[in-house]
């Protein structure tokens, strides 16, 4: 017998970590770049497919299969944020109708190249876990311990590292940077690749347990989004609250009336912080 | 002019006619979820179709009359919404000058309903709902018998065939959903089920955890998974594997059992009882999947066979108005193209004025499966 509160709980979290690896890239985008990514969601489908080529059609193994997706996702951002992106910069609108077209074009040419329908991928893991009076299952406990490695570690980058120290410095203030010495350029294809490559792993990730389509990118868009919003635009700490509040509050909503008001639910909560706080629970001043 | 210069130019003068009437073509839309979660029942919905248009052509086009007409089939992806499915429609019948149509989805029927009375294109549609046709329906007709019709004999079946009787219905959350969802509580309380709840959730959904934590803890015997689509039927059942629920499943509407077993695991699935269009071992149905794995390169939903069936008789009703033009002719005409064979052999009938005050349904046969070892195995048909 499961205990129903300990179970909400526990796939509050699996979920809340998965919206804030999603989430973590795109506020970082912002942050840096004053840009909304509305192809955020296509590049955690490219993730997705480059995991299921790798693993499911060539039969690589499943971690360098993700290793490898991670890579190619960081790999289509820095060219998209080149050629497409930079022109945008600072330019809110137009970046958000750029990146408007780079998603529908990227699930066009993901259609073209494998098919409209949804394909599967053979799991790593299979079974699942009693902890206490809860169950979990064990693909999704490594994926919650990927995600929690992957915000550690972009955490200890960003505090840590010359890279993140200046990506920090170019997101509080681009001209203060650029006078002293560093170039804003190379931070944003370099931020726009790390930001494609947490959205390229958290589809990596989650290929085994859904299922892969074009069009899988759309619900965890919308859910970054929010998670975003209710975090603060740019806030990593704020995009961390964020995922587990609105994982948590899905899981508690979901499981004791029904799913739409689950999605209700997460609408309200971010609306009624926005009243409160427009600029996000843990928002961070930024020129 | 020479005797014999005459009857060679009448000659000459038929062949060009021929040959130019042959070059007509006679357009069928379809409007259909080519992508997302019901791409595996849209991509059957425009290859059945397709597929007899194929086997006609090859014989020199379909005759209407002293004519012959190559048979053209134009698909548009509506993403099972009715906003994209009126999109599609006008793109089709403005723009691509189509006069007959099937349409997939329950909320694309709906949206576009009277727009198909309006505008008398004659079209046929796969949609569940209750609500399709009525007295109003001229040019609108089901290509296939709904959970209306078949569940009925499908839940007497359970109820003699299957151990446990407290059930939880889950649907997506739309037209064919919440319309699946009455029906099919109304119909297993009649057989003496205990409905426990209903649950409805976003077709785009892939987390059903939270979902799925409810429904175990109400202890049912049966999670009925009525019109949800294959492959998120199979992410459910995984994930109520995982969470410890090891007793029955059943999907009472829009079958897929290869895709349910790609996203589940065979052993998950094992066991499931749900409604087949298609006997796998069917010899007409292993040719028309035949024909999609070349087209497609992949196994297609057996929906297909009503997909094609509906087709067929559609170009059977129009050759028996003897034009394609006069919709109303060929609208008039169904009456006379039905009965008729289905591709597996089974009969196709026109009726449904018990159910809907007027005979614009083709009653057809369905097959009630499980999933043993991964495959399909019928284990009775419905009546």
């Amino acid at each position: 017998m499961i205990s129903l509160v300990e179970q909400i709980v526990v796939n509050g979290v699996m979920a809340g970590l998965v919206y804030t690896l999603m989430a973590l890239g795109f506020t970082l985008v912002f942050g840096i770049m004053r840009m909304v990514n509305f192809a955020h969601g296509e590049l955690y489908m490219v993730g997705a497919f480059a995991a299921l080529t790798l693993h499911g059609t060539l039969g690589w193994g499943y971690l360098p299969s993700v290793l490898v997706a991670t890579g190619v996702a960081a790999l289509f951002g820095a060219v998209i944020e080149r050629l497409l992106y930079r022109p945008f910069v600072g330019r809110e609108l137009g970046g958000m109708i750029m990146s408007l077209a780079v998603a529908i074009t990227l699930q066009a040419l993901a259609v073209i190249a494998f098919g409209p329908a949804e394909q599967s991928l053979a799991r790593p893991l299979t079974g699942a876990v009693r902890v206490h009076e809860a169950v979990i299952s064990l693909d999704r406990a490594m994926v919650a311990a990927c995600a929690v490695v992957a915000l550690v570690a972009f955490q200890l980058f960003l505090r840590h590292t010359r890279l993140g120290l200046a990506m920090q410095a170019v997101a509080q203030d681009r001209e203060a940077a650029s006078l002293m010495g560093v170039e804003a350029g190379a931070i944003y294809v370099r931020s726009f690749a790390i930001a494609s490559a947490l959205a390229g792993l958290a589809g990596a990730l989650m290929a085994p347990i859904y299922t892969v389509a074009p069009t899988m990118g759309e619900l965890p868009m919308l859910k970054a989004f929010v998670v975003v919003i209710l975090g603060g635009l740019g806030s990593v700490p704020g995009a961390m609250i964020g995922g587990l509040l609105i994982g948590l509050s899905e899981s508690v909503f979901a499981t004791l009336f029904d799913t739409t008001l689950a999605l209700i639910a997460s609408f309200v909560i971010v609306l009624s912080v926005i009243v409160v706080k427009p600029s996000g629970l843990w928002s961070r001043a930024a020129r | 002019m020479s005797l014999k210069v005459k009857p060679i130019l009448a000659l000459l003068a038929t062949s060009l006619s021929m040959s130019i009437a042959a070059a007509q073509t006679l357009k069928i839309g379809v409007i259909a979820p080519l992508t997302g979660g019901g791409a595996p029942w849209g991509l059957a919905a425009a290859e059945g179709p397709r597929i007899l248009a194929e086997e006609i052509n090859a014989k020199g086009g379909l005759a209407v009359g002293a004519k012959k007409y190559k048979v053209e089939v134009i698909a548009y992806d509506d993403q099972y919404k009715a906003a994209d499915a009126v999109a599609a429609y006008n793109r089709l019948v403005n723009q691509d000058g189509v006069k007959h149509m099937i349409v997939l989805g329950s909320a694309a029927t709906m949206a576009l309903k009277q727009q198909i009375e309006d505008d008398k294109v004659v079209t046929l549609t796969a949609s569940y709902t209750g609500k399709a046709l009525d007295k109003n329906s001229h040019y609108l007709f089901r290509l296939y018998s709904p959970p209306d019709d078949y569940i009925g004999s499908f839940v007497s079946w359970m109820k003699d065939n299957v151990k446990g009787k407290r059930i939880v219905i889950v649907n997506p959350n739309d037209e064919t959903g919440w319309d699946q969802t009455q029906v099919a509580t109304r119909v297993f309380k009649a057989n003496g089920f205990e409905v426990l709840g209903s649950e409805l959730f976003e077709r785009a959904q892939k987390d059903f955890q939270p979902m799925l934590t409810k429904i175990i803890a109400q202890k049912p015997d049966i999670i009925e998974l009525g019109g949800t689509s294959p492959a998120t039927a199979g992410l459910v059942i995984r994930q109520a594997r995982e969470l410890g629920y090891d007793k029955l499943f059943s999907k009472t509407g829009g079958a897929g059992p290869k895709d349910i077993v790609a996203s589940a695991g065979a052993k998950a699935a094992e066991g499931t009882i749900n409604m087949l269009y298609a006997d796998p071992a069917n010899e007409g149905y292993k040719r028309l999947a035949a024909a999609y794995r070349k087209a497609r390169g992949q196994e297609p939903n057996e929906i297909i066979v009503s997909f094609y069936d509906g087709a067929n008789v559609l170009l059977n009703a129009i050759q028996k108005a003897d034009t394609v033009d006069d919709t109303a002719k060929v609208a008039a005409a169904f009456s006379k193209a039905l009965p008729m064979k289905s591709v597996q052999g089974d009969e196709l009938t026109l009726g449904g004025k018990a159910s809907y005050g007027v005979d614009a349904q083709v009653m057809s046969v369905n097959y009630i499966g499980t999933i043993r070892n991964g495959e399909p195995v019928v284990l009775g048909k419905t009546k």
